[in-house]
């Protein structure tokens, strides 16, 4: 029965087992099959990757002016828009692809697009510069030529800062140095039309390199590298993990195979022992083994041939049919040497032989086997128990492949200039690439099984790592910056992208972060933040910095119920220092200005520097007033030591305006304008103080700007009138003259007072068309008056310092008016101020020596309320004096006064000089001053200042009356 | 850049100081190296291929109405372009631009006078829908087409199989690519015969460089490779006699980005000579005043009659034998 049985079941047995090996094998192609299609991605990101370069060469070359022409630019285009094409159909979900790697490349696409936009513009550009620089480098001399001097310098440094600029594009400082050339030298007067082309092109340059820097910047910060790296290891990840799981696969695979061809085997053997049926189990075993996609051949314990299946033979196709039974191993693997099987150097050949044939006779060794024909062939070698072998060949060829691939795939990752860490799925680190160690000082040894906490610098928070880490196991990307700590210590910012890697069966088998180091960029933001809210010079934050905090303790304030005050603090005079000791000296008093008001403050006060002469202190948290007010005195206290900036000692006076919160308005940008208008009160009222903005002295000074404007077009809308006030002969009583007045009445401000709005008429150079206005209707009215009555000589008419200033021409003025008007020159005073005399006496004597010698009377007026100095009396030769109304006031009783102006007087007449003296109101003052022997004078007592008409009225009734005494 | 930078900062003010001289310029932007190259044909252009684009090419179904082809505007007798102020279409329409010359479009950095297509292909499907040009669709084409037995032969003989969309894009591709001016008397010079061109020519290279001409007129088609803004020095558009045309706008009205207002595709002057009239609105009549207008416009100088000449005679050394 066993007999029967034996040889069924033992059939049925290998049947099962055929079935395995089989199956076996066929999972074993299964694996060698890439089911990713891996090598396809991995070469467009390898194509990727050397374009982007490419492209970021030409780039820097283009914008580096190292083209001369763009044809390599266009060549190049052309072909990132095939790889663009070929980037999204790689995208396409019909590859086998996970989301990340499609929105990855997707995204890798879009940037490539943008920046092949940049960089068409920064060709633009560059041209644009290249051609304008060329006009300037041939034009400048040639134009140069035709210049003066100053003009062919400022054109000459012009160039050398247009090139400067291009060279050093970083130098803010040269692009201001230029815009100000080119201001300079079109201010320059009159320009040729060659220099104004010359200048067109230096601002042609000067936009363009703007417009460039920009698209460089926009160029430089498409962020391709990162991106490229990103998807690199993404794909290297995942290619890892397949890769590893493969070969562990695989040898399982191999070993079941090789059990199972044993078992095959010794199965055959016992039935070839027990029955005579050894050629048909022989043909049942080749059937079998036929199956088999592996060559499988069974050598005797000689190592000769004795079984093997049909695919040994195409296996080794060049020796083919020749591999027959009984040949031995050694000659065959000789055979198919000499036959150029292997691809195998022929010097190498030998040993190669060698090598191959001592390694298969060793039990469980496997060789590969690399062919010509670009297979690679795996032999695995067993020895059975009785001696005899069995050598089973597998083609690995595409095993190979994914493994050299890898190989490259690592390669780009060993040399992404970004970090690589890849951890495993409890997050320990298993790889990082050099660039990591590079950037951190940890080296793969000392991190790997790690956990990337160690890099951990404290400055972002536990919360955040959290949420990555919640956000990387529930299956999502995380990205985000972190802040790290290097292995010395060092802070670095890192920009991260932290993903999950999944393995074929979906489960998270690794974790992989890109990070690049973005220290430098976030340096550059915290300087382009400090460029943006800080003052270059003073290092003191600026205008804008000080609105945003100045709202931000507006805030805090509202809510704590206290104040804030804003100080704003103007430097006096401080363009004088600029003009006499030069711009450099105006800085280093700016700067040690900004330091010293801050050494003022307190820790909690800002101080800053709102542009120009002008600073700032915002006082938080205030009670009241008093604080301001002290921290103003402290700085004014402080101001009274000289600066010492090379040469002598500089001093420096300050206006402080300070506007209080909520008292003085509830916007910063209200306190500011009131803490202004503050300061320029100060201004206006002698400077060297501080003042409070207070909203009735404000009105005031609404009240003197409405005056100015108004003032401006006062004499055009014949706004200015004459008004005449008489000259009395205090010894006969009779009219003698008059003194000019102005007078101006407005439709809206009505009559405004001479003395609010000669000093600002003064002060904005407005008194020469009035001055030139009264000249002329004082004259006319003169010269009638004189011509209708016999008493009336002589007009006095007041002069301002500004009217008498060389360029107004004021002589001429006057002789022409004499002309028209037919009045003589003897019959002319002009009174200046005794100030005028000190002020700009130089200026003003040429004027006054010329009117002089025309004839002109020359008086001054106020006499002894100034700085009274005789010497100036004795330089120039006056012919009156006026004696100011104030000594007149005081003429009574008092002794003191009236030897005051007794002396005065005589004074005068030792001088040579006629005496008025004006501001008479009282007969008392009349009878003391006819006493002193004063000869005329003016005053209330006689009559008010009158308009022309009135006066003519007022003349001719005196006159009538005086003809009537004469006559009566 | 930064090192390079630094290194160019003494040579830069080394001249400068000590000449007052500028030509440092030109040392600092490497000009002295030659900006023009000589043209050489597209390699793998299929012979059978090429011709069939040219039949196309010449084929008036390319409009429903049977009117126009694109030899029409692109006349291989006027340099590939149609000698008109603004192009002419189908029944008659009136285009808003001058017509390029297709001659050496392969060398564009993208097609057009703002750059509308960005390839070849996207220029046919372009020119393909404008109801200006063409007016029509595919599917209208390609049925117009199938009918003919002559037609159908070649795309078989080109391709395989009868006209798609996709072979006869290629056709038309091919043939567009096989158009490159080679063999100019300039290119002869280039190569290293100084007799191929006149005196005048040869001083009218010397010119266009020195004046900046090949700043943006450079590279093997001197130019197509480049936008450029059209008025730089000075502004063309408020001296020109005409008003303003939405085509002014230039590559603006591809990408509204402000920056982009009168930027134009530099275009290639290898043709200059034969596709009078010039610029994209078509308005300067002669080759002599388009020389002119460039130098005011472009380049703040204005030429003498000599000049003139001697730039035209070069740009004529351009144009093939």
């Amino acid at each position: 029965m066993p007999n029967v049985r034996t040889p069924l079941l033992a059939q049925a047995a290998v049947a099962l087992l055929a079935i395995g090996l089989v199956a076996a094998t066929a999972a074993l192609n299964w694996i060698d099959d890439d089911p990713r299609g891996g090598d396809a991605t991995s070469a467009i990101l390898d194509r990727a990757r050397h374009l982007d370069t490419e492209l970021n060469t030409l780039v820097a070359r283009t914008s580096g002016f190292q083209l001369v022409h763009y044809d390599g630019f266009t060549a190049l285009v052309q072909r990132l828009r095939r790889l663009e094409g070929d980037l999204r159909r790689t995208a396409r979900p019909d590859h086998r692809t996970d989301g990340t790697l499609e929105s990855g490349i997707e995204h890798l696409v879009e940037s490539l697009d943008a920046k092949r936009r940049h960089a068409e513009r920064v060709a633009t550009y560059s041209s644009t510069i290249v051609n304008s620089l060329r006009y300037l480098g041939t034009a400048t001399d040639r134009v140069a030529a035709g210049l003066g001097p100053d003009q062919a310098r400022l054109l000459t440094s012009l160039l050398t800062s247009t090139l400067r600029l291009q060279v050093l594009p970083d130098e803010a400082d040269a692009a201001r140095r230029l815009a100000d050339r080119v201001r300079r030298l079109r201010a320059s007067g009159n320009l040729s039309a060659d220099v104004d082309v010359l200048l067109q092109h230096a601002d042609v340059t000067f936009k363009a390199r703007r417009a460039l820097n920009i698209e460089m910047a926009a160029f430089e910060s498409v962020g391709t590298t990162t991106l490229l790296s990103d998807l690199a290891a993404r794909h290297a990840a995942a290619y890892l993990s397949r890769a590893r799981k493969l070969g562990q696969d695989k040898l399982i695979l191999m070993a079941v195979v090789g059990l199972l061809v044993l078992a095959i085997l010794g199965t055959f053997q016992r039935l070839r022992r027990r029955h005579a049926q050894a050629a048909q189990a022989r043909q049942s075993l080749r059937a079998v083994l036929d199956t088999m996609p592996a060559a499988v051949a069974l050598f005797d314990s000689d190592d000769r041939l004795m079984l093997r299946n049909d695919k040994l033979a195409a296996f080794c196709n060049t020796i083919g049919e020749r591999i027959a039974q009984g040949i031995h191993f050694d000659s065959m693997i000789r055979l198919a040497a000499e036959s150029g099987a292997f691809a195998v150097p022929r010097e190498e050949l030998p040993r190669f032989v060698d090598k191959v044939i001592a390694l298969s006779r060793e039990a469980d060794s496997e060789v590969h086997l690399p062919m010509a024909d670009g297979r690679h062939l795996l032999k695995r070698s067993d020895r059975m128990d009785d001696g005899r072998m069995i050598r089973v060949l597998f083609d690995v060829t595409r095993t190979k492949r994914i493994e050299a691939e890898l190989r490259t795939l690592s390669q780009a990752v060993e040399q992404s200039p970004v970090s690589i860490v890849i951890t495993d799925a409890d997050g320990h680190i298993e790889y990082c690439n050099p660039h990591f160690t590079e950037v951190t000082g940890y080296t793969l040894d000392e991190v790997v099984g790690r956990n990337p906490r160690i890099f951990r610098s404290g400055f972002s928070s536990n919360a955040d790592y959290e949420r990555m880490w919640r956000t990387i196991t529930s299956g999502r990307e995380w990205r985000g910056d972190f802040h790290n700590r290097t292995k010395s210590g060092a802070l670095i910012w890192e920009k991260a992208v932290v993903a999950p890697v999944r393995d074929d069966s979906g489960r998270i088998a690794h974790f992989m972060s890109v990070r690049e180091d973005i220290t430098a960029r976030k340096q550059q933001e915290a300087l382009l933040y400090r460029q943006a809210k800080y003052d270059p010079l003073t290092d003191l934050p600026n205008r804008s910095m000080a609105l945003e905090s100045l709202h931000a303790l507006i805030a805090l304030a509202h809510r704590s119920g206290r104040r804030v005050a804003l100080m704003i603090i103007d430097l006096d005079d401080f363009k004088t220092v600029n003009e006499a000791r030069g711009h450099a000296a105006g800085d280093a008093l700016l700067q040690q200005v900004g330091k010293r008001i801050a050494r003022c403050a307190r820790d909690s006060d800002l101080v800053a520097r709102l542009g120009g002469d002008e600073f700032a202190v915002v006082l938080p948290e205030l009670e009241g007033r008093q604080e301001a007010r002290g921290l103003a005195e402290r700085i004014m206290g402080r101001f009274t030591e000289p600066f010492a900036i090379d040469g002598p000692g500089v001093s420096v006076t300050l206006s402080i305006g300070i506007a209080v919160y909520p008292d003085d308005g509830g916007e910063p940008h209200i306190l500011m304008r009131n803490a202004d208008s503050a300061m320029y009160r100060v201004k206006d009222t002698g400077r060297n103080n501080y003042a409070f903005f207070s909203e009735k002295l404000e009105s005031i000074r609404r009240y003197r700007r409405e005056v100015e404007s108004e003032l401006a077009g006062a004499v055009e809308r014949g706004e200015i009138r004459v008004h005449y006030q008489p000259l009395i002969d205090l010894a006969t009583d009779s009219v003698i003259g008059a003194e000019a007045l102005c007078r101006w009445t407005n439709p809206s401000l009505g009559e405004v007072p001479p003395d609010t709005f000669i000093p600002l008429a003064e002060d904005r150079g407005l008194i020469v068309p009035i001055g030139r206005e009264i000249l002329r209707r004082a004259c006319a009215d003169a010269a009638r008056w004189r011509r209708q009555t016999s008493g009336f000589r002589h007009i006095s008419i007041n002069v301002s310092p500004r009217q008498l200033e060389a360029k107004a021409g004021f002589p001429e003025l006057v002789k022409r008016a004499l002309d028209e008007t037919g009045l003589p020159a003897g019959a002319l005073t002009l009174e200046i101020t005794e100030s005028l005399l000190i002020d700009n006496f130089a200026g003003s004597v040429e004027s006054l020596s010329r009117l002089r010698d025309m004839g002109v009377g020359i008086a001054i007026d106020d006499f002894g309320t100034g700085y009274s100095s005789f010497a100036y009396l004795k330089r120039f030769k006056f012919s009156a004096l006026k004696i100011d109304r104030s000594f007149v006031r005081d003429l009574t009783d008092n002794q003191d006064n009236l030897t005051l102006v007794h002396s005065l007087i005589n004074l005068a007449r030792a001088l040579d000089l006629q005496v008025v003296t004006e501001g008479i109101e009282t007969e008392k003052q009349r009878r003391h001053l006819v006493r002193f022997e004063a000869r005329i004078g003016q005053g209330f007592l006689f009559c008010r200042p009158l308009p022309n008409h009135e006066f003519t009225a007022y003349l001719l009734e005196r006159a009538a009356v005086a003809e009537g005494q004469c006559l009566g | 850049m930064a090192v390079q930078g630094v290194a160019l900062v003494p040579l830069v003010f080394v001249v400068v100081a000590a000449t007052g001289c500028c030509l440092a310029a030109s040392s600092a932007i490497a000009m002295d190296r030659i900006p023009i190259r000589t043209i050489s044909p597209a390699d793998d252009v299929s012979p059978v291929k090429a011709d069939l684009g040219r039949r196309l090419f010449t084929d008036r179904r390319f409009s429903d109405a049977g009117d126009v082809a694109c030899v029409d505007c692109h006349d291989p007798m006027q340099g590939g372009a149609d000698g008109r102020p603004t192009f002419r279409g189908t029944g008659g329409a009136v285009g808003d631009v001058n017509t390029p010359t297709v001659y050496n479009a392969a060398y564009n950095l993208a097609q057009g006078w703002i750059g509308r297509a960005e390839t070849l292909r996207d220029q046919i499907d372009d020119h393909l829908a404008d109801p200006r040009v063409f007016g029509t669709d595919w599917d209208a084409l390609l049925d117009r087409l199938g009918g003919d037995p002559a037609i159908d032969g070649a795309f078989v003989a080109a391709y395989g199989n009868g006209p798609t969309r996709a072979t006869a894009t290629d056709a038309l591709e091919t043939y567009l690519r096989s158009l490159v001016t080679t063999g100019s008397p300039f290119d002869r010079f280039l190569g290293g015969d100084p007799t191929a061109i006149s005196e005048d020519a040869r001083a009218g290279y010397a010119l266009f460089r020195a004046y900046g001409c090949a700043a943006c007129h450079q590279g093997a088609n001197l130019g197509g490779n480049l936008y450029q803004v059209l008025g730089v020095i000075r502004d063309y558009f408020a001296d020109r006699s005409h008003d303003p045309a939405p085509a002014d706008l230039g590559r603006y009205d591809m990408t509204g980005d402000a920056r982009d207002r009168h930027l134009f595709r530099v275009p290639g002057l290898r043709r200059a000579a034969s596709t009078a009239p010039y610029f994209h609105d078509g308005s300067i009549a002669t080759l002599e005043e388009a020389i002119q207008v460039m130098a005011v416009y472009q380049l703040g100088r204005h030429l003498d009659g000599d000049q003139i000449r001697q730039i035209a005679a070069f740009l004529r050394s351009l144009e093939p034998d």
